[in-house]
């Protein structure tokens, strides 16, 4: 193996409480970060914080703390903008990356013959929604489950209303080619939506470089808190969504025979929103920032490479898509274990229960991939800002015990 | 869920199943030197060595419990064995290698402990289970399971759902019918689903297919289930059969209520709680499986306690050790005021045969703060009062027991649930006192 083994970003570890938790009286691996990532130091103390010394509503107080409240959230929204090279008004945010996706599926008021063009190894949040409003055409998958992205070309029709992919598969850990996609739709006047639930923690992202239409992402895998998302939006396409939801906070002025919905992005945060989670946000995307993305995006890919080559000497492991180059992955890896007998979950829980290594075990909610390829179940290896080679190195002696 | 397999035929008991497991089995390796001898009694060589605990099992199976002349990895390619997880019933969840044929054997000597449950235990019984899903599949695949995908050959497993308080009339009336479409020999229920399926039976005027025997397992019956479930079977045996997934059958309840030892498959050493605590014939049971060639268990505290019957069994059965009761998890005892432990069925005793009760759970949150929580049956008289001072009963006059009324008693993450809790940590091992009998 040629990985380097420096580790730059090795510091960051002490910035997470959860790393230092035991079980059984062993410190725990933490591999997990793509079902959801444990939180920096700096996140728990801003919702802290926010509990202890600012609890107030935002957008409706007149009283000074609640005005507090409002600067600390709006603040928030200005650097998760400029985290994406948004404008703030184009900031949405949602509960996570589903409610964003269902607030485009519904607002676009697409019908049943209405066309969107996906991959079938979308996780079921980027399948389903569109599913249900229009008829999904999906690309085909070749033999190791990575979608054959070429055939948006023959795809797009009249009745393409949306194409939708997501910029790093959650199973597959490839990154996609999101711009010849985008450049593909676009010439047919096709808006795109970029899924980046999981490439928002591991690369750096331009919306405007990208030119996408929308894209989501959620906290809770960029390190802050649960339920709460981010929806993006170019302005224009944003203003010809219809209401997702209606109610206090999404309205400027309401009569018996009218009502005035807020501008961008009020008039899709209807309700009172998660506060605290979007202020924890705002904590966690400043510490990304400050790490730096492309430093992260460095150390994700030099995981990844070390991730694919360590488990791809095991002979029984299997890595999906195991043949893409290196330097299209980020640090996650799904994989199949061919021993019969073992299945992905009973593998999963022996490297917790033994190793107190903790991976993803099962269909990561990506079942039609899964089906297609005929996978009972793999496993899943994530990797963060934290983790470090000696993280893999562990998985790999775990595997490695347990197959032994 | 583990497959249906025939009975084929059971290798011999090791009569040195001790021996056996401490010269060949990787963890007791360092067990040895807690062993007075072979020269010593077998009882006393047992008492000498630690508790396996549940934890050990994670950390150390499957490698750690197999034999050395076992190939594991050629077993589980061959479907001898499979690699399966426990509920986690007592603790966390964990996992374990299953011999089919050692369960069934098991499960059939258990089954002689009963008279007329071993015409119904044959290998070719049919056999429908309710009790929850969590044993079987990915967590993501749990629920909406087919009629075919849930019939396992002579198996028929009728839950799909970790929580019966959710269960909708449609999916009830779903289990009602497949019962009565599968015609089951033998019903094997945690009583607790049973009896939320029994109620609802008795609310709706419907009858309930009567199978050959019902037999309760997988949690602690209360009584409160048995007042449910009962009626609905006016003329089927019912009997709690206890055991785990990782100990096979350990004790079958008699036709007098007795519950007596599977000792062809397993000894048993009991340990009484120590005397300051409670009463010295309640304590823990310690499992050491036998016969199984490819996983061996020494004195695993399988995480309940007993209270032992000192006299004889009227059905005449005398070999190993008989309990006059099972009376719950040893991590759901309570405390009094004054510090003596209080099992589950002393709790249930008490308040288990209240007609107003649909089902409770009581919760020590302090050395003398307990807060009660329960669902009362529509159209009773409020049973608070009377609760408070049952309650007040066994906790003492100066513990301050909080009623609180719930729409639902909602489970674990195991699927079952539990009658008490509490929420301070003990030192779990300085309950019982280690002068032990053996069995």
């Amino acid at each position: 193996m040629n990985s380097p083994r420096t580790d730059p970003l090795a510091w960051t570890r002490a910035d997470f409480p959860l790393l230092k938790r035991q079980v059984d009286g062993h410190t725990i691996t933490h591999l997990d970060s793509a079902s959801t990532a444990p939180k920096p130091r700096c996140v728990i103390d801003a919702v802290t914080r926010f509990y202890e010394n600012h609890t107030a509503n935002v957008h409706r107080g007149v009283h000074g703390l609640s005005e507090e409240a409002t600067d600390l959230f709006e603040r928030a929204r200005h650097e998760v903008a400029s985290f994406l090279n948004a404008s703030p008004d184009e900031i949405i945010f949602t509960r996570n990356t589903t409610e964003a996706i269902n607030l485009v599926a519904h607002g676009l008021v697409l019908k049943s013959d209405d066309e969107v063009i996906l991959a079938p190894s979308e996780h079921h949040s980027n399948f389903m929604p569109w599913r249900v409003h229009a008829r999904v055409m999906p690309v085909d998958l070749d033999s190791e489950g990575v979608p054959l992205y070429d055939q948006i070309d023959s795809l797009l029709s009249p009745r393409t209303r949306l194409a939708t992919i997501a910029q790093v598969s959650n199973t597959l850990g490839v990154l996609a080619p999101v711009e010849p996609w985008i450049a593909a739709a676009h010439a047919r006047n096709v808006p795109v939506f970029l899924d980046a639930s999981q490439s928002a923690s591991h690369i750096p992202i331009d919306v405007k470089a990208l030119d996408c239409d929308f894209l989501a992402t959620s906290g809770h895998k960029l390190l802050g808190p649960s339920g709460v998302g981010i929806l993006y939006g170019k302005r224009e396409r944003l203003d010809a969504l219809s209401l997702y939801q209606t109610g206090g906070g999404m309205v400027k002025f309401h009569s018996d025979d009218r009502f005035v919905a807020h501008a961008l992005p009020l008039r899709f945060e209807a309700g009172t929103p998660n506060i605290e989670g979007v202020i924890g946000l705002g904590a966690a995307v400043a510490y990304l920032r400050a790490i730096g993305m492309e430093a992260v995006a460095s150390h994700s890919f030099d995981l990844g490479r070390h991730l694919v080559e360590a488990l791809g000497a095991i002979p029984e492991v299997n890595v999906l898509a195991g043949s893409v180059p290196l330097t299209h992955r980020i640090g996650l890896a799904t994989f199949k274990v061919e021993t019969s007998g073992l299945s992905a979950d009973a593998v999963a829980r022996q490297l917790f229960d033994r190793h107190q290594i903790l991976v993803s075990g099962g269909y990561h909610c990506a079942h039609i991939l899964h089906h297609r390829l005929k996978l009972e179940g793999t496993i899943r290896a994530s990797t963060h800002v934290f983790n470090t080679h000696a993280d893999i190195d562990r998985l790999i002696e775990g595997l490695k015990d347990i197959l032994g | 869920m583990p497959k249906t397999i025939q009975f084929p035929e059971h290798p011999l008991v090791n009569p040195n199943a001790l021996d056996h497991a401490l010269a060949n089995v990787p963890f007791y390796e360092s067990w040895r030197a807690f062993d007075p001898g072979s020269e010593c009694p077998l009882e006393q060589r047992y008492a000498a060595l630690p508790v396996l605990t549940k934890r050990d099992i994670r950390a150390h199976m499957p490698k750690g419990f197999v034999p050395r002349d076992r190939n594991l990895k050629a077993g589980l390619v061959s479907g001898e064995v499979e690699w399966v997880t426990t509920s986690g019933t007592t603790e966390d969840r964990s996992s374990i290698v299953w011999y089919q044929p050692w369960w069934d054997a098991s499960e059939q000597a258990a089954a002689s402990l009963h008279t007329g449950l071993d015409r119904v235990i044959t290998g070719r019984q049919r056999e429908a289970v309710l009790t929850t899903p969590l044993c079987a599949g990915t967590v993501c695949h749990i629920g909406e399971l087919s009629l075919e995908e849930r019939t396992l050959g002579r198996l028929l497993f009728l839950n799909q759902q970790t929580d019966p308080t959710r269960w909708l009339p449609h999916d009830m009336d779903r289990m009602i019918h497949e019962l009565d479409q599968f015609q089951p020999d033998l019903l094997e229920a945690d009583p607790a689903y049973l009896a939320i399926l029994c109620r609802y039976a008795r609310e709706q005027g419907r009858a309930l297919y009567q199978p050959r025997f019902v037999s309760l397992t997988y949690e602690f019956p209360s009584r409160l289930h048995y007042r449910h479930i009962k009626p609905v079977f006016p003329r089927t045996p019912i009997l709690s059969s206890y055991g785990s997934t990782e100990t096979g059958h350990i004790l079958t309840e008699c036709e007098h209520g007795r519950f007596h030892q599977n000792t062809e498959y397993c000894h048993l050493d009991f340990q009484p709680l120590t005397p300051s605590l409670g009463d010295p014939r309640v304590g823990r049971i310690l499992v050491t499986t036998l016969g199984n060639p490819w996983v061996c268990l020494l004195r695993f505290d399988i995480g309940d306690l007993i209270r032992l019957e000192t006299g004889a069994c009227p059905c005449g059965r005398s070999r190993g050790l008989t309990a006059a009761r099972i009376l719950g998890r040893t991590r759901d005892l309570t405390f009094t005021e004054t510090g003596r432990a209080v099992t589950v069925d002393d709790l249930d005793r008490t308040v288990g045969e209240m007609d107003a009760l649909v089902s409770y759970q009581m919760e020590q949150t302090g050395a003398c703060d307990y807060i009660f929580h329960y669902v009362a049956s529509t159209g009773q008289a409020e049973p608070k009062l009377v609760l408070q001072a049952g309650l007040q009963s066994i906790y003492g006059p100066g513990a301050c027991i909080i009623m609180r009324p719930e729409a639902a008693i909602p489970t674990e993450p195991s699927g079952k649930f539990r009658l008490a809790r509490t929420s301070g940590a003990w030192n779990h091992e300085a309950l019982f006192m280690t002068g032990e009998e053996s069995r």
